[in-house]
């Protein structure tokens, strides 16, 4: 299985076990982001995400307990590897996490160029989130569509540029049309989890910008000013990543799996409804965000419900 | 129910919420006093009674006023509080302006008078700002909201006007005294709606004292009819003290429901307690 990661570039040298584990603790220590890449060909090959120093995830080979053993004993028997470390936002991890799950799990469909929309803003009515995976001959590309009303992401890299932005990457639409470039499509797969908690993601965000649009709408922004602060407040407190920026939920963190995020969604959603209770009223509350559900396509509300994301009362 | 009691113990805390229960407290107490007991020379005590009612709703006026200047031009809440702050403003004007007619006439008040155009003209406004309300909550409903507000003008309006001519009782004079019921009972009531969908919010305060306000108007535009606040006045009857104390502590309730709002938007929310 060949990933975005993979390619050795000629710059690249073989690292010593000593110097990959101290490089480990560097990214704990200064609690970076991104991806580390691990290659001991034809053995071993294996990426682990750290999210803010914190080791959350890794691909795990066809047999990964063994890909594990291998890496333990590699650096036991002093191998040396050839090691990358890619730094990213937290969007790029999460997608590069969705991207190297689906190049592992997933059947991978080829496309042609011609067939896919290139949309560099939201406008794509396609509701549903696609990834589409590039790969050129000394470069590799993918951009996540995340769907109607937002911003697809972009992932390139290449030996001397590395980009991680919303939008679509520049080198990415001029070398598209590349003879060379092979292009691979993956559509969501609901048996695998860092789809779902994508579109648990995006479904979560989707409810909190609409709630936060119609209390602008009821009550002025002053007032949903308030909301942002307290919000806010909050989860400073609780640690957790997630604000409110111009009437629009920021999510930034990264979850482990989709039930982890929504245990997080859960606890923030519950702050919004003792906060906009207070101000509205239950009674209000309780129209307003039965409407809001409602008027949600029913793949989002299937998945809000599904995650128990509203409390009971609100889902009728 | 919880939330809206630690929002209010909360609310109370602040300084200008509890300056203004304060100064709402010696209004009432020194109303009740100046009007028992008349303890000054009659022309001055009166001026000085009067001039408590204004100040109550001065302080309403001001209040909404403040409330209004939170509010850009885009925003839907401003309809509300631009027709809200210049109702306001009218029923002020029409203390002072009654006040001034009484002092000139020896408390003898003419029907209809400018005052009077002053408090229907902020009935107006008022049921402007509940209709605006509405809108915002229910934007689908519009034009049925705007049929109910039509037809409950029309209803307020004809009621006097078909009893007075029914009974060959009608003069201008008659039909004011006969409206001002009419018009509280409805204002009260859509006040009272919009307190019973914001339960429990903070959106509520500024419409429980509207509902107050006219439910106590309500209350002393029946006693005036019935010549009942007449008789009491005359022989320095409890009934009268509650009436006019019930005015200026409705006043004062839209008042405190007024900065109630303006807290909100001034203070924003506290994190609560967990």
């Amino acid at each position: 299985m060949n990933t975005i990661f993979d390619d050795i570039f000629s710059s690249e040298k073989k690292r010593k076990p000593a110097e990959i584990l101290a490089w480990m603790r560097t990214i704990r220590e200064a609690e970076t982001t991104g991806v580390l890449r691990l290659f001991n060909p034809p053995n071993v090959k294996l990426i682990f995400h750290h999210y803010r120093g914190r080791w959350s995830s890794s691909t795990l080979d066809p047999d990964g307990d063994s890909a594990l053993i291998d890496l333990a004993n590699d650096i036991a028997l002093n191998n040396d590897m050839f090691t990358k470390f890619i730094q990213l936002s937290t969007h790029g991890l999460v997608h590069s996490n969705l991207l190297l799950r689906a190049e592992y799990q997933q059947q991978e469909n080829g496309v042609r160029s011609a067939e896919l929309p290139w949309e560099t803003n939201s406008s794509t009515e396609r509701t549903d989130p696609y990834l589409i995976k590039m790969k050129w001959g000394n470069a590799s590309g993918s951009i996540l569509f995340n769907g109607v009303s937002n911003l697809p992401h972009s992932l390139y890299i290449s030996e001397n540029l590395i980009l991680d932005e919303p939008g679509i990457s520049t080198p990415i639409l001029q070398r598209k049309d590349d003879p060379s470039c092979v292009i691979t499509l993956f559509s969501p797969d609901p048996t695998m989890d860092a789809w779902q908690e994508l579109r648990l993601r995006r479904s979560f965000k989707l409810l909190c910008d609409r709630m936060l649009e119609r209390s602008e709408l009821i009550a002025g922004r002053a007032i949903v000013e308030t909301f942002t602060q307290v919000i806010s407040s909050f989860t400073a407190s609780e640690q957790i990543d997630i604000s409110i920026l111009k009437r629009q939920l920021v999510n930034n963190e990264f979850y482990r799996s989709s039930h982890e995020a929504a245990g997080q969604y859960r606890m923030v959603f519950g702050e919004f409804i003792d906060h906009f209770s207070a101000v509205f009223g239950s009674r209000l509350l309780l129209s307003n965000l039965r409407e809001i559900r409602l008027a949600l396509s029913s793949d989002i509300r299937d998945v809000l419900t599904y995650y128990k994301i509203l409390p009971d009362e609100y889902v009728i | 129910m919880k939330n809206e009691i630690k929002s209010l113990r909360r609310s109370i805390l602040r300084p200008v919420v509890a300056g203004f229960y304060v100064f709402s407290i010696v209004l009432i107490v020194a109303y009740i006093y100046l009007y028992q007991y008349t303890p000054l020379e009659p022309v001055l005590n009166d001026v000085i009674l009067n001039s408590i009612i204004s100040l109550g709703a001065f302080a309403g006026a001001l209040i909404s006023t403040l409330i209004f200047s939170y509010y850009q031009p885009e925003e839907n809440p401003r309809r509300i509080w631009l027709n809200i702050m210049i109702a306001s403003w009218l029923w002020f004007l029409g203390e002072l302006l009654w006040q001034i007619y009484a002092y000139n006439n020896d408390s003898v008040v003419p029907v209809p008078s400018l005052a009077d155009v002053c408090w229907v003209s902020g009935f107006v406004f008022f049921s402007f700002a509940i209709y605006h309300q509405y809108v915002i909550l229910t934007p689908g409903q519009k034009d049925t909201i705007r049929t109910y507000a039509i037809g409950t003008w029309l209803v307020v309006m004809l009621i006097p006007a078909v009893y007075l001519s029914l009974t060959d009782s009608f003069t201008i004079n008659f039909y004011v005294e006969f409206y001002y019921p009419f018009a509280d009972l409805a204002v009260g009531l859509a006040g009272l709606a919009l307190v019973i969908i914001f339960q429990g919010g903070a959106l509520m305060r500024p419409w429980i004292g509207l509902m107050v306000f006219g439910l106590s108007d309500l209350l002393y535009a029946w006693a005036e009819k019935t010549q009942l606040y007449a008789a009491s006045a005359e022989s320095g009857n409890f009934l009268s003290l509650l009436i006019d104390t019930t005015y200026l502590a409705a006043y004062l309730i839209l008042g405190i429901g007024f900065l109630g709002h303006w807290v909100l938007l001034r203070y924003g929310l506290k994190p609560f307690q967990k």
